[in-house]
């Protein structure tokens, strides 16, 4: 018979104190333990948990943290399994400096128990990060458990839904201001390069009045024709319509986006170049402003890891105006993702905003072309 | 009319870049340029901080091509960038936004060709007429140079900003200088071809983490604020030590001494910044009115006074971190009976509600025993004494904030030994950023450069306070002038400075911390 939970979290708990009781052997480099965080990363299933621990231990080298990596597996038998382990860096003066990370597994009964369990294991008066990969219900008491301690919420709208997203965005609106965990979403976080290629457009204090006037968007993601658009891409729009006042509309079953003045825009959303491992990513976005007096395209497209970015102005009597850059995507890597998740702000509007926007869209056909 | 906001730009919380824009550098074959300059912007466009619309012009005397700038400051890049090795297809995007125009300062021909490059920036770049002038120049060529660029409107008018129309701001490296006339003269100059608000006097200390956690530690914990004070500090201490000396700076140094080089501005701003009242946002205008309020608050020494409150310092031969090292007056350049200064130490008080009465001692110096800048807080004794002696005896409470190396706060307290008796012992809590944020932290020039280009002046010197800081410090420098400016006591490289040094504080019943 495995021991209980309890008994787990003793041994957990002895060999965390092992890892930093005994002095350094004869030759031995010295190890300090730091911790900024609780990082509490929670799987939906044992397979993810493994294939997340190599993303944790990077993470770990930059940011020293307490990691609990959890995998649960509700239809097993009752048990709660454990790993400890030492993630050290070289730090200053020849000392290495050194985490914690505590991988789990939670089967059965135990896996309702887990809140328990975390907290347990939590170091005290630092924040808490909870990563939650899988779908998720703001109301499942496991997750609320979680949730309600942490400082921070990271989903995963490509692992989960958007509507996973909007219902803890819900859900945390109806809790105090204090005592409300900021949310991110990785998939959000993967958006900010297409994000900041959009502003661009209209960084030029000309063109910034263009931006109440988009005739149309025009959606690329990796993916079959068919395919339906994927959370990357709806958030993008999301974030496109919050950002510009645009509503949402339906006429005879197809999408249609209205702008603050009334106006509609031309939607496009399209497949190419077939599916991607991971849910399909944003590959290109293009975007069309102004009127007959002054007009701005900007398009960027996805090339490697760099995107091609041109922009467009007419106006007047003059030639067009070009201009084309050559623009660095960001790393887009597991560990950079989450990385440059914990270092936003905790609380981020225009992603809340966004997934609400979207959770209105429940039903519209986003189907690609 | 004020232009609207990009509405895509408006919660960003990633990627926040300047507008587009051109970076002239005067001085571009300098050691600040290879050194510090380069690699900032390189990093900045490693961490995608740099808009879309960017170029860096290079202004020098030196004859060379766009080619050879590119190669030297690739050069210049893998040798001092805090990102190595250097990523080769980054620095091919980044390469071909540089480029070289040769011409000195006082030179009409140097604008006229610094114009066209400019132009062809904004045609080939997409710099939209944005430029932000960094002169890394000896001050002597400030004047030429703004002249230079008045004279072939290369400034735009003030505030274009916000009008829709190009900007033009100019970054000015210390000293900005080297008395209060001088400096009243060179802001009187700057001052006729660019508004205050165009203007960004850099103090690279400004850029460095841990002083500008030194707001968000004073500001953002309720537990340090209500100790701030009189009524609980018994004194502070401030030291910016070196262990290296002129380091072939000697030429430069004679004209300067340690007084003109660290204490005028970094001190004066550390000073500021530990003293000062909250503000009433972090506005730049704010933040340095209260620090001008420091300043005014410093209470002027009469001439008289300053040999009670100013111990000068000169470095002898000594040992540091295990080498000989030799004397000041032997080192290059510098005259063998040089009365230059390369350690002061001062006493100031604040004269105002909340610091009345408590003491400020400064200190600065080359070939010290160690490098280490910091800002200790030394509390009062407790009112009563439980404890004795034999108990161990109670040291005050410190408060360190360690500006470099090992950037971090410490707090010293007193604590019992575990055990059947009261034995009391210091023990510290000691934060060290490099251990909870890890150490490839941006560079102090990579901030300040962004923010120039962002147009936020809050870690920049305002006039005021680069006129105020020397008026303070003149009436030091005046009273050596008087006294013939005598020469300073010697001390031996690689101890804490002269012996005159301990006495400014043994009269007070203090000593200085050995950080």
């Amino acid at each position: 018979m495995s021991p209980g939970p309890a008994a787990v979290i003793g041994r957990i708990e002895g060999d965390l104190r092992a890892l930093w009781a005994a002095p350094p052997a004869p030759g031995e480099v010295p190890k300090s333990r730091a911790c900024t965080m609780n990082l509490v990363l929670v799987a939906a299933s044992v397979d993810v948990a493994r294939e997340w621990v190599a993303v944790v231990d990077e993470i770990l080298q930059g940011t020293p943290a307490r990691a609990l990596v959890v995998g649960l597996d509700p239809d097993g038998p009752d048990a709660l399994e454990a790993d400890v382990s030492g993630v050290c860096t070289p730090g200053d003066a020849g000392a290495l400096l050194c985490s914690e990370r505590v991988s789990l597994v939670a089967r059965g009964a135990v896996s309702v128990r887990l809140p328990s369990v975390v907290a347990a294991l939590t170091v005290t008066d630092v924040p808490t990060t909870l990563v939650w990969l899988g779908r998720v219900h703001a109301h499942d008491p496991v997750f609320a458990a979680l949730a309600s301690d942490a400082t921070r919420i990271l989903l995963d709208a490509s692992a989960g839904s958007l509507a996973g997203l909007a219902d803890v965005v819900y859900w945390l609106r109806t809790r105090a201001p204090a005592e409300r965990p900021g949310v991110t979403d990785l998939t959000w976080v993967r958006l900010s390069t297409w994000q900041e290629l959009c502003a661009r457009i209209f960084d030029e204090p000309r063109l910034r009045p263009l931006a109440e006037h988009v005739t149309g968007v025009t959606i690329v993601q990796d993916g079959s024709p068919g395919a339906v658009l994927g959370p990357q891409g709806t958030l993008l729009l999301g974030w496109l319509a919050t950002r510009l006042g645009w509503n949402a509309a339906s006429l005879a079953g197809k999408l249609r986006l209205v702008r603050r003045d009334g106006g509609t825009i031309a939607v496009s959303l399209r497949s190419e170049g077939g599916g991607a491992p991971g849910g399909p990513s944003v590959r290109a976005v293009r975007l069309d402003a102004g009127g007959t007096d002054l007009s701005v395209h900007g398009e960027m497209e996805r090339e490697g890891n760099a995107a091609n970015w041109r922009m467009e102005v007419r106006g007047g009597s003059g030639e067009p105006q070009r201009i084309e850059q050559r623009v660095r995507l960001r790393d887009q890597s597991n560990a950079a993702i989450l990385d440059r998740a914990l270092h936003r702000p905790t609380h981020d509007p225009a992603l809340e905003e966004a997934a609400a926007w979207v959770d209105e869209l429940r039903g519209e056909e986003l189907a690609c072309g | 009319m004020a232009q609207p906001m990009n509405p895509l730009r408006r919660g960003l919380v990633e990627d926040k870049t300047s507008e587009a824009c051109a970076v002239v550098i005067f001085g571009a074959s300098g050691d600040l340029t290879r050194r510090k300059l380069m690699p900032a912007l390189y990093n900045l466009a490693a961490g995608r901080l740099l808009p879309g619309g960017f170029a860096v012009v290079g202004v020098a005397r030196r004859e060379k091509t766009d080619e050879t700038f590119r190669a030297e400051m690739r050069e210049a890049v893998a040798s001092f960038s805090r990102r190595k090795p250097v990523d080769a297809s980054l620095w091919a995007d980044f390469e071909r936004g540089l480029s070289y125009v040769r011409g000195s300062a006082d030179v009409r021909a140097t604008y006229e060709s610094l114009r066209a490059q400019l132009e062809r920036m904004d045609a080939e770049r997409g710099t939209r007429g944005n430029r932000l002038f960094y002169l890394a120049v000896p001050p002597a060529e400030f004047g030429p140079i703004v002249e230079g660029l008045r004279a072939l409107n290369l400034v735009a008018p003030p505030g274009g900003e916000k009008t829709g129309g190009p900007w033009t701001r100019v970054v000015f490296e210390k000293p900005f200088g080297h008395d209060l006339a001088s400096a009243r003269a060179l802001n009187d100059e700057v001052a006729a071809a660019f508004d205050e608000s165009q203007v960004f006097r850099i103090d690279h200390y400004l850029g460095k983490e841990t002083v500008q956690n030194l707001l968000v530690f004073r500001f953002a914990n309720s537990l340090f604020e209500p100790v701030w004070g009189r009524g609980h500090v018994d004194h502070v201490q401030i030291t910016v030590a070196e262990d290296i000396g002129v380091e072939g700076r000697g030429r430069f140094y004679e004209q300067t001494g340690v007084t003109r080089d660290i204490v005028e501005n970094h001190l004066m701003q550390l000073l500021c910044l530990t003293a000062m009242e909250p503000p009433i946002s972090l506005a730049a205008d704010a933040v340095r009115d209260e620090k001008v309020k420091v300043l005014r608050s410093l209470r002027k020494m009469e001439r008289a006074e300053v040999g009670r409150h100013v111990v000068r310092g000169q470095y002898g031969r000594g040992v540091v971190r295990g080498e000989e090292v030799p004397a000041y007056r032997e080192e290059p350049d510098v005259a063998a009976d040089s009365p230059v200064e390369t350690y002061v130490a001062m006493r100031c008080f604040v004269d105002n509600w909340r610091w009345s009465g408590v003491p400020f001692y400064v200190r600065a110096g080359k070939r010290l025993a160690r490098r280490v800048t910091e800002i200790a807080v030394v509390f009062r004794e407790v009112p009563h004494a439980l404890f004795h002696a034999q108990d161990g005896g109670i040291t005050p409470d410190v408060l360190s904030v360690r500006i470099q190396p090992d950037e971090g706060i410490a707090l010293r307290f007193i604590s019992k030994e575990p055990g059947q008796q009261t034995i009391l012992r210091d023990v510290a809590m000691d934060f060290r950023y490099g251990t909870a944020f890890g150490s490839n932290t941006p560079e102090a020039y990579e901030r300040l450069l962004l923010d120039a280009m962002r147009g936020e002046a809050t870690l920049f010197t305002r006039r005021d306070e680069v006129e105020e800081q020397w008026a303070y410090m003149d009436r030091v420098l005046e009273a050596w002038k008087a006294d013939g400016n005598p020469t300073p006591p010697t001390y031996p490289s690689g101890t804490w400075g002269p012996e005159q040094a301990d006495d400014l504080l043994s009269r007070d019943g203090r000593r200085w911390r050995k950080p």
